[in-house]
């Protein structure tokens, strides 16, 4: 059933991409609304500038970036919501804003925070009209509808009326119906949002399995940055509408992960002028003391050939317990990303 | 040709989970029905008042009066789909995003949306014709099978020019971002150009000269005509045109405006 995959030209194109709109913005209180009924200033915002990007068919990209990135922009732009103010898209050979519904049919979509599912009717007729509005084979549809309610677990949800699910109910139901048509590109927004650790774990299975299975590509947005470990070979880094870095999740560890960590436990905690002294000491040696609260210190390094000396002084000046070696996880280089970004602006 | 009943398939589900969407809520019927006996026994009673306490008397005899009146508000009753409210408050909560990821036409896909709820309103609507023919003691509509073919394809048009309004309205929420506004405008200008508490025969000159060359009273007073055969079916022709005219440039007219604004969307909610 593995759909050949198109060799023919890329999943996503884009060139010199970008969006801008106008936001009204009037003064506070009920003055400021009173008077923004006839006058608010406007001032134009650039969600997005001057993207290029480049996806190929198959290929699982995470595009990640703080609030406000635009990531979410990216993916209306993506899907044909939006029309960019400037610049050149293509989309598995369409120009999303023209050929909108033509592409509709290729893609699937969820946006965490705005569910498909019908509200008031069992998400089995949701499941019904998506079969018919997207004319799925009866063999696909049959295999998909099996194969999400199995892996998502919604077999009991099926009759149920939407507005009676939970929102981690909801958002697997959601989910699955991004998947019934076997689409070539799947964008997700945020689709774990709402889950509890189990119910991730069952919606990251599905992309691994709906994507190894049928040959999708993927474009994932997340703050859950397991997500993308676990789905994606490529990370697309993005700050206030341009792009940051884009390359492999390799290639973004060693340019942001070359901090390591030494965290040693200890016998008794330490006094505060012990850990002044050790701090200075610290970073004689090349490390920099991150934290010595209670029993536990955390010492950061970049250059390997300071771990002989570091390791050297914490055995000497502290009464170690035990100890042990980490590297960044990718949520504490994403953090440590945001956070310059933020110092840069602020 | 192998796409039209692709495309009937989609709208038979289409209507029907719309219908069932509907059903999901017993207590809308009995407040809905509420409403309308309410505004019903209004507007009846207080024109059979005018009628009575006017010297001159009015243009339109008292037994003439009353049928029209019900089937005016009937008409109306099974063409208030509120379309507009729904659609404004998916543009306000950024949900109508995922309405233009479906691979279908969007003025399409609501027209079988709004046929649910006049399907609906007009089970409702006949129950309470049942009850107002009773009640005042008014003639049934005696249709021969010309004039009762006539009014039925007076209905069918009255329901694509009322929706073709709706969607022109629901347009300006593009705009606005929030459709009270706009909802309230269609409701106000409908009730006073559509003849829904009065036949236009009755307005002054000039207010009647607007409300012809609007579009409202092809959706009310038209089929109201027909159905009580103030117009005999052999002259119906232009009055049907009338409303074919106004179904199909409506909805060229929503066609058109759809791509316009949608190129000035904003997606609010993130």
């Amino acid at each position: 059933m593995a759909r050949a995959i198109e060799s023919a030209g890329p999943a996503i194109e884009t060139k010199g991409l970008t969006k801008s709109y106008v936001r009204r913005v009037t003064k506070p209180g009920l003055m400021g609304s009173l008077t923004g009924l006839f006058h608010a200033e406007k001032r134009e915002v650039s969600a997005l500038r001057g993207l290029d990007l480049r996806v190929l068919r198959g290929e699982a990209v995470g595009l990640i970036g703080e609030n406000g990135a635009g990531k979410s922009t990216t993916m209306k732009l993506l899907t044909g919501i939006l029309r960019p103010s400037s610049g050149d898209l293509r989309v598995l050979g369409h120009q999303p804003f023209r050929e909108r519904k033509a592409l509709a049919r290729k893609i699937g979509v969820v946006f965490g925070q705005k569910p498909q599912l019908l509200w008031d009717i069992a998400v089995r007729e949701t499941f019904e009209l998506l079969r018919v509005m997207y004319r799925i084979p009866d063999p696909v549809y049959a295999e998909t509808s099996a194969l999400v309610t199995k892996l998502l677990g919604l077999e009991p949800l099926l009759g149920v009326p939407v507005r009676l699910l939970s929102l981690g109910q909801r958002m697997r139901a959601d989910l699955a119906c991004s998947f019934l048509h076997a689409p070539q590109l799947v964008f997700l927004d945020e689709p774990t949002i709402g889950l509890d650790v189990l119910a991730k774990e069952q919606a990251r299975q599905l992309i691994k399995t709906m994507r190894r299975k049928y040959g999708m590509s993927l474009i994932l947005t997340t703050h859950d940055l397991k997500d993308i470990t676990d789905t994606c070979q490529r990370v697309v880094l993005l700050d206030k509408g341009s792009l940051l870095f884009d390359g492999s999740l390799p290639a973004f560890e060693d340019k942001f992960a070359r901090e390591k960590r030494i965290i040693v436990q200890l016998e008794r905690p330490l006094s505060a002028a012990a850990r002044k002294a050790l701090g200075t000491r610290l970073s004689r040696l090349g490390g920099r003391l991150l934290r010595a609260s209670g029993i536990e210190v955390a010492v950061a390094y970049e250059r390997p050939e300071a771990v002989r000396g570091l390791t050297q002084a914490l055995v000497q000046k502290l009464e170690v317990a035990d100890m042990a070696f980490e590297k960044s996880d990718m949520e504490s280089i994403v953090r440590r990303i945001y956070g310059r970004q933020g110092a840069k602006r602020g | 040709m192998a796409e039209i009943p692709r495309f009937a398939g989609t709208a038979r589900v289409l209507f029907s989970t719309a219908v069932q969407g509907r059903l999901a809520y017993a207590k809308y019927f009995f407040l809905s029905l509420l409403g309308f006996f309410v505004s019903f026994g209004l507007t009846l009673m207080l024109w059979l008042y005018v009628n009575d306490h006017r010297t001159g008397g009015l243009a339109v005899g008292r037994e003439d009066l009353v049928a029209y009146l019900v089937l005016a508000l009937a008409v109306n009753f099974i063409f208030s789909f509120s379309l507009d409210s729904f659609l404004a408050g998916r543009i306000r909560t950024g949900l109508i995003a995922v309405d233009l990821l479906k691979p279908m036409n969007f003025q399409w896909m609501y027209f079988f949306i709004a046929l649910a709820d006049v399907v609906i309103q007009a089970c409702m609507g006949a129950a309470v014709l049942l009850i107002a023919f009773c009640v005042f003691s008014i003639r049934p509509l005696k249709l021969d099978a010309a004039q009762g073919a006539v009014f039925f394809c007076s209905l069918a048009l009255a329901m694509l020019v009322q929706y073709g309004i709706c969607f022109i309205f629901t347009l300006g929420a593009f705009f606005t971002n929030f459709g009270y506004g706009i909802f309230n405008l269609r409701l106000m200008t409908q009730a006073t150009f559509s003849g829904v508490f009065a036949p236009l025969l009755l307005y002054p000159q000039s207010l009647r000269a607007v409300a012809y060359a609007l579009p409202f009273h092809c959706v009310v007073q038209t089929p109201a005509m027909l159905g009580l055969s103030w117009v005999p079916a052999g002259q119906a022709l232009p009055l049907l045109g009338e409303q074919a005219a106004w179904a199909a440039g409506l909805f060229l007219a929503g066609q058109l405006g759809f791509r316009w604004v949608i190129g000035r969307l904003t997606i609010q909610g993130g």
